[in-house]
């Protein structure tokens, strides 16, 4: 079963700077998301093991996803907010918490993480973030300079995508990411890269 | 491997091999054909028999790659039939492939937003589709019926033509093939949004019935159309 931690907030302040603290502590899949229609959809909630970091106003429909689902909810509250009824046992992290509190609730989380049970032809975390390059548009000589790799590499890593997937070309491989929620569409012009 | 010959009956084709139906009509002929032969029907429409024998068996038989010595036919028939195959797949196959996703993504109460990337991936392998179909009709088949023309009528080729071959206008398929492998397994393998069963298929098999007919006209074109052309030039080259 694949985990992931989702960050769901508005403010894109507080989006990438949790999550660049939480890829501190996590090298598996973050997915950021600004409101709750690019959550991933149930099927895939109940096929994920998910830890969700959610804007205390949106917490209550992550609560709803989170039935029968191994989801589990932590609020990013601000500064000061107290929560109550169903809310009020949940974790909360803030914006002056630390990376020891962080740290806490990730372990937890990778603690209670089940056997990976990934199969040869599920992608691996680093093709999943190759992948995401490729279906954005960037070229192979652009993706060896972002993750600090060389071409060769990207080129190994990109036949290996395609040989697990069965995809091949730019487009279908776009759509892939899009269906499978590895980018989120609107980072893309889709009339251009399909 | 049995191959069809000329006294077989045309209505045994059809039975053996029901998707030899609309590569038949490609030839003009249609149902209602007896008990009559290949042969028979062949002679009644002046269509050389050779010419239809190879073009059913290389259908029929994947593996089929016709000897030198049954190729006795003009390159402009072939170049007749590789247009007619165009048209079929212009005007009718991919319009229904179209309009059956469309069926399919209307289909979805829910969630359809899978089924519209799939569709605009579609579209995108229909745009190289023609594309590519129409660089053939554009530029190589004139190319093929000037070379056939100065050898079976004499008429000379320009310096230009002269200079060429046609291995260079042998265009990649391998774009748009590829294309379409990969429409089939992200609907195959990867299809996540509510969809209608029954209508998902509809535009599965047309898929594969397609792909089929695909392959079956880059056969024609590379085993059987490119060696006739090149024979060609090498003999008008030699001044035979």
């Amino acid at each position: 079963m694949a985990s992931s931690i989702i960050i769901l907030h508005q403010s894109e302040i507080v989006r990438k700077g949790l999550a660049s603290m939480v890829s501190t502590l996590w090298k598996k899949e973050i997915i950021q998301i600004a409101d709750l229609n690019q959550f991933p959809d149930r099927d895939f909630c109940r096929k994920c093991n998910l830890l969700v970091f959610a804007e205390t106003s949106l917490a209550d429909e992550v609560l709803d996803l989170a039935e029968n689902s191994n989801i589990e909810t932590v609020l990013i509250t601000a500064n000061n907010q107290s929560t109550s009824g169903e809310l009020e046992s949940l974790r909360c992290v803030n914006l002056y918490s630390d990376i020891s509190l962080l740290k806490g609730i990730v372990d937890d989380f990778i603690k209670n993480e089940p056997e990976s049970t990934a199969g040869e032809n599920d992608l691996t975390q680093r093709e999943k973030e190759i992948l995401r390059l490729v279906a954005m548009g960037y070229s192979n000589k652009e993706i060896a300079d972002s993750l600090f790799i060389s071409i060769h590499t990207v080129i190994t890593h990109r036949k290996n995508i395609t040989g697990k997937l069965g995809i091949k070309s730019i487009s279908g491989l776009t759509v892939y990411a899009i269906i499978n929620r590895l980018i989120d569409p609107a980072q893309i012009d889709l009339e251009k890269f399909i | 491997m049995k191959l069809f010959a000329a006294e077989d009956k045309l209505s045994r084709v059809v039975t053996d091999n029901y998707h030899l139906l609309p590569v038949i009509n490609r030839f003009g002929i249609r149902l209602g054909f007896g008990d009559a032969t290949i042969g028979e029907i062949c002679s009644e429409r002046n269509i050389p028999v050779s010419f239809f024998l190879v073009i059913i068996n290389a259908f029929h038989h994947p593996d089929y790659f016709p000897k030198s010595e049954f190729l006795k036919f003009s390159p402009k028939l072939i170049v007749d039939y590789l247009r007619h195959t165009h048209q079929y797949y212009l005007s009718w196959v991919v319009p229904k492939m179209e309009r059956q996703l469309e069926n399919l993504v209307e289909s979805s109460e829910a969630n359809a937003e899978d089924l519209k990337l799939i569709i605009l991936f579609f579209r995108k392998y229909k745009s190289e589709l023609l594309y590519h179909i129409k660089d053939e009709e554009d530029s190589v088949f004139p190319y093929v019926l000037r070379v056939t023309s100065a050898f079976e009528d004499g008429v000379p080729l320009t310096r230009e033509d002269y200079g060429k071959s046609i291995e260079t206008y042998e265009k990649e398929h391998s774009d748009v093939d590829e294309k379409m492998t990969d429409l089939k397994n992200l609907v195959i393998k990867f299809l996540k949004a509510d969809y209608n069963d029954n209508l998902c298929n509809d535009f599965l098999i047309t898929l594969f019935r397609f792909e089929r007919d695909l392959i079956d006209h880059a056969r024609i074109e590379d085993k059987i159309l490119v060696p006739m052309i090149a024979r060609i030039e090498k003999m008008l080259k030699n001044g035979q």
